[in-house]
């Protein structure tokens, strides 16, 4: 499997079609999904898949399947673009209201937190409201915001080390929760 | 958490994997985190592996919502557009030097330049560049060439610039965050060439130029603000001796301020005469 996925990412390098939609059919769906759990609009979503298969294009020669998989290589790329989409929001503030629809760190947001329109995102909500006060608004400004943990670490007068083991902490504890509701229910 | 990649320990490790996947480790601290990675035993590397994967496609960082049908198209159509803007852009470049067709390569003649070394470094990255393209030219169809003169490109100066710059090139090479691109001759510039790498995430590029001629130059910006007005940003002014120039520049002025890095018409100004001689 790993010397396909190079050989695979060598022939979307040279932007063959046929890698390019091989690689959309595996992981088209995965990088959306993330897309639209921290983006407001499906347009945005949208855009966002389109960016990210272009930076996989543009960083495609440079994957080593012996640092990662597949997976985790389309992954990290949607995460940063994500999270460089996040920043040049905050730092562009022109948004219409249909796109205010943020979860702002004001306080415990409760059940009431504002839903993002589909149950399962808005059970993450539900699982980081009932989350210890720091290592909710650490995940918040991190993962819906793209903060970065210094400046969260400024935010929140904490220090880094501290606001990254809240981080590390809260998605661990996410993690099991989910993990107990299926053993649960299953 | 310690930064110290000496004291990172499997624990310490596997924190920094799920800080990583998620892309909230900082440009510095994601640097050290790789190398403590490749320093790791195999072992530890393989659960970093595994962690990450599984991570990567745990459903609870994701919506329920599919996307749409029609999205397969858009992001087909939207790479291809890409593909074939680069393949634009580098066009100049795979020739090196603008107005300068490929043709077959005299070497007897590059030999005969053994005049000077300056002369006789420049004449053979050029050859170098030129034979790579020249042979790949020959043996694949015209699209892939091209692709591969942008291979070129970045590869012939990946090794050059890690000579250059030392450890902190990996800020710009093997490097998802970077875009590469090549800057176009404006003017007659014999020979010139150059590419600007851009992190948008630390916000720095870097420029290489080669064959630059001798004289003092300003790398500029010029981008669209928010309200549609032209910012024109002077950064940085340097020389070239005539060879090659690296070029490093942190790009966090209060005008840059939300505007992507990828966006910015990139130029490379001759002093003397104030126009541009290389641009994107």
């Amino acid at each position: 499997m790993d010397q396909r996925d190079w050989k695979l990412m060598q022939d979307v390098a040279a932007g063959e079609d046929h890698a390019i939609g091989l690689l959309y059919s595996r992981f088209g769906a995965l990088v959306y999904k993330s897309a639209r759990q921290v983006l407001p609009t499906t347009a945005e979503a949208e855009d966002a898949v389109q960016e990210v298969f272009v930076r996989l294009w543009q960083s495609a020669d440079r994957y080593d399947p012996r640092r990662a998989r597949l997976v985790t290589w389309v992954m990290l790329i949607t995460r940063r673009h994500l999270i460089d989409r996040l920043r040049r929001r905050a730092a562009r503030p022109t948004f219409s209201q249909v796109d205010q629809e943020w979860p702002e760190t004001t306080g415990d947001p409760g059940p009431e937190a504002t839903s993002m329109g589909d149950d399962q995102t808005d059970a993450l909500l539900q699982r980081i409201a009932e989350l210890p006060k720091l290592q909710r608004e650490v995940i918040e400004k991190a993962y819906f915001q793209g903060f970065t943990l210094r400046e969260i670490s400024k935010q929140l007068d904490a220090p880094l080390g501290t606001v990254k083991s809240a981080l590390s902490r809260g998605l661990a504890r996410l993690r099991e929760k989910v993990t107990r509701e299926d053993t649960a229910s299953g | 958490m310690t930064t110290d990649r000496n004291q990172f320990n499997r624990d310490e490790l596997l924190k920094m994997a799920a800080l990583d996947i998620f892309g909230l480790l900082d440009e510095y601290e994601a640097t050290e985190f790789s190398r403590a990675f490749h320093d790791s035993p195999a072992r530890v590397q393989d659960e970093i592996v595994a962690l990450q994967a599984d991570l990567a496609a745990d459903p609870l960082f994701q919506s329920g919502e599919a996307p749409p049908p029609d999205l397969r198209e858009k992001v087909l159509e939207r790479v291809a557009q890409a593909v074939e803007e680069e393949a634009k852009r580098l066009a100049p470049i795979a020739t090196i030097g603008r107005g300068r067709a490929l043709r077959s390569v005299d070497l007897n003649a590059v030999r005969a330049l053994d005049r000077s070394a300056r002369v006789w470094r420049a004449a053979s990255f050029a050859l170098a560049a030129s034979l790579l393209v020249v042979f790949f030219l020959f043996a694949r169809a015209a699209n892939q060439a091209e692709e591969i003169a942008r291979l070129a490109l970045n590869n012939l100066t990946v090794e050059q610039l890690r000579d250059r710059i030392g450890p902190d090139f990996e800020s710009f090479v093997r490097n998802p965050n970077v875009t590469a691109v090549a800057m176009k001759p404006q003017i007659a510039v014999p020979a010139a060439s150059a590419v600007i790498r851009l992190n948008d995430r630390s916000r720095q590029a870097l420029v290489y130029t080669l064959g630059l001629q001798g004289g003092t130059y300003l790398l500029r910006a010029r981008f669209e603000n928010g309200s549609g007005d032209e910012v024109v940003v002077d950064l940085k002014q340097f020389t070239s001796d005539g060879f090659e120039t690296t070029l490093r520049q942190d790009i966090d002025q209060n005008e840059f301020e939300g505007v992507a890095l990828a966006t910015i018409t990139w130029e490379i100004v001759d002093l003397d005469s104030n126009l541009a001689v290389l641009s994107t």
